[in-house]
C-alpha cells in the first residue's frame, strides 16, 4: 500500500503516489526557477504543465490505472527532457565565472541584522573579524552605532537562493540554485556545532563589553552627580556660560551628560539583548536612544553657539 | 566549447525557422509540431519547444486559439501571422544564402 496525493496539473486532477509527487514537484520547481525570470514565464510553465497532464492521461489510459506512479513521472520527464537538456544551452551562453560579489545582509548568520556577516561575505573575510571591528568601533566611538543602523537600513537582505549566490559571488544558474536550496534545508540538521562555538565566543565578548560599558556609564554618571552638587554648579568645568540663566546652564550640562552616556547605554542594551534575549530584538529602544542622543548634541551645540563667550564677540577665549 | 556545444548552438539557431516552416503549412498543436521536428531529428526532447513557441508568439509571429480535446485539457492551436510569414521569408533568404556560402566553401 502506498499513500497518494491529489494534485492539479494543467487544469486536470491526478491521483499521484507520494514519491512521484516529490519527483514531479522537484522537476517543475527547477524549470520554474529558470523560466519565471523571463517574460512570459508563467505561460511557458503553463504549457509545460498542460503537456505533462496530457502525457499522464495517456499513460493512465494505456495502463488502465487510476493513479500516477513514479514510472509515469520518469517517462514524462524523459519525453519533456531533463532540466539540463532543456536549459543547458542557455546556461552555457553566460559563462559568468568570477561573478563579482554583491552586498547583501546575510540573515542566515545574523546576530543583529546580518550587516557584519554580509560585509564579511562581500569582502570575503571571516565574519568574526568584521564583528570585532564593529565592536571596537562601538566601544571607542558611539558613532559606529549610526554606521551600523544606516547599513542595516540601506543594505538589502539576501532572501532568495539567487541573492544568496550573488552575495557569495557564485554564478546564478540552475545547478547552484538547487544546491543552495538543498543547503538551506539541510542546515537545520548540520553545521550547528560551529554556530554554537561562535555563539559562545560572541557571548563572552558581549559580557566583556557589557562590563566595560557599565563601568563607563556609572563613572560618567557619578562624575556628573558630583559636579552637579559642587559649588560651581556646573557638571564639567569647561562649560561656563556668560549672561545666561541657571536653567540654560543646567540644560547644557544635561545635554553634555546624555551625549557622553548614551553610547555606553546603547552598548549595555545591545549586550543585554545578545546575552538574555536569544538574539531577537526590537528596534524601538535603540532608535529612541539614538534620537535622544542626536537631540542632546543639537541642544548642546545650539546653547554653546548662542551662549558661549567665545562665540559672542566678547573677544574672550574659551576657559579650558 | 566542444563539438557538442557548437552543434547545439547551430541547431538552436535554426529551430525557430523550423517551427515556422512546420506551422506555415497548417495550424498545429504543440505536439504535432514536436512530432514533426522529432521525426526530422532536429530536437530530442519536447521541453525545448515550449519556451520557443511562447517567444515566437510574444514577438507577434505566431498566434494561437484554444480547441477542445477529447481527452485531457483544451489544446493550444498555433497559426502563423502575416508578420510571421514575412519573417519566414527573410529567414528563407538568409538560409539560402548561408547554404550557398557553405557549399561554396566546401567545394573550394
Amino acid at each position: 500500500m502506498k499513500k497518494t496525493n491529489n494534485i492539479s496539473l494543467g487544469k486536470c486532477v491526478f491521483c499521484v503516489e507520494e514519491d512521484a509527487v516529490a519527483k514531479l514537484q522537484q522537476y517543475i520547481n527547477t524549470l520554474e526557477g529558470h523560466y519565471m525570470k523571463e517574460e512570459g514565464g508563467s505561460e511557458i510553465m503553463n504549457d509545460i504543465e498542460v503537456r505533462l497532464a496530457e502525457l499522464f492521461t495517456e499513460y493512465l489510459s494505456a495502463n488502465k490505472r487510476e493513479y500516477v506512479i513514479m514510472d509515469d513521472v520518469l517517462n514524462a520527464i524523459k519525453v519533456m527532457g531533463s532540466p539540463n537538456d532543456i536549459i543547458d544551452d542557455e546556461i552555457k551562453e553566460e559563462p559568468k565565472k568570477a561573478t563579482s560579489r554583491k552586498l547583501y545582509r546575510d540573515v542566515d548568520q545574523k546576530v543583529i541584522g546580518g550587516v557584519a556577516a554580509g560585509l564579511a561575505q562581500w569582502m570575503n573575510i571571516p565574519v568574526a573579524a568584521v564583528r570585532l571591528i564593529f565592536l571596537l568601533l562601538f566601544f571607542f566611538a558611539g558613532g559606529a552605532v549610526l554606521i551600523y543602523i544606516i547599513c542595516w537600513i540601506v543594505i538589502p537582505q539576501a532572501i532568495t537562493p539567487a541573492q544568496k549566490l550573488e552575495m557569495q559571488g557564485e554564478s546564478v544558474n540552475i545547478n547552484n540554485i538547487a544546491k543552495k536550496a538543498m543547503e538551506s534545508i539541510q542546515k537545520n540538521n548540520t553545521g550547528k556545532t560551529l554556530g554554537q562555538i561562535f555563539n559562545a565566543l560572541f557571548k563572552i565578548i558581549s559580557v566583556f563589553v557589557l562590563i566595560v560599558a557599565s563601568i563607563i556609564a556609572v563613572a560618567i554618571t557619578v562624575i556628573a552627580v558630583i559636579q552637579a552638587f559642587s559649588p560651581a554648579n556646573t557638571f564639567l568645568p569647561m562649560i561656563t556660560l556668560c549672561e545666561s540663566g541657571a536653567a540654560i546652564v543646567i540644560l547644557a550640562n544635561i545635554s553634555l551628560y546624555l551625549i557622553a552616556v548614551m553610547p555606553a547605554v546603547l552598548l549595555i542594551w545591545l549586550c543585554c539583548h545578545i546575552l538574555f534575549k536569544n538574539w531577537q530584538m526590537r528596534m524601538t529602544a535603540p532608535i529612541c536612544m539614538f534620537i535622544v542622543w542626536i537631540l542632546a548634541i543639537t541642544t548642546f551645540l545650539i546653547i554653546i553657539l548662542t551662549q558661549h563667550p567665545a562665540w559672542m564677540h566678547h573677544g574672550m577665549t574659551i576657559n579650558l | 566549447m566542444g563539438v557538442e556545444n557548437s552543434q547545439s548552438q547551430m541547431r538552436k539557431g535554426i529551430l525557430e525557422y523550423c517551427i515556422l516552416l512546420v506551422i506555415q503549412k497548417k495550424d498545429a498543436y504543440a505536439s504535432d509540431i514536436i512530432e514533426q521536428l522529432k521525426k526530422s531529428k532536429i530536437i530530442v526532447v519536447e521541453g525545448t519547444i515550449y519556451p520557443l513557441l511562447t517567444r515566437l508568439k510574444n514577438s507577434g509571429w505566431l498566434t494561437y486559439h484554444w480547441e477542445e480535446s477529447l481527452q485531457g485539457p483544451p489544446r493550444k492551436y498555433y497559426s502563423i501571422t502575416t508578420e510571421g510569414r514575412e519573417a519566414l521569408k527573410e529567414m528563407e533568404q538568409n538560409w539560402n544564402e548561408l547554404t550557398e556560402i557553405v557549399n561554396n566553401l566546401k567545394s573550394l
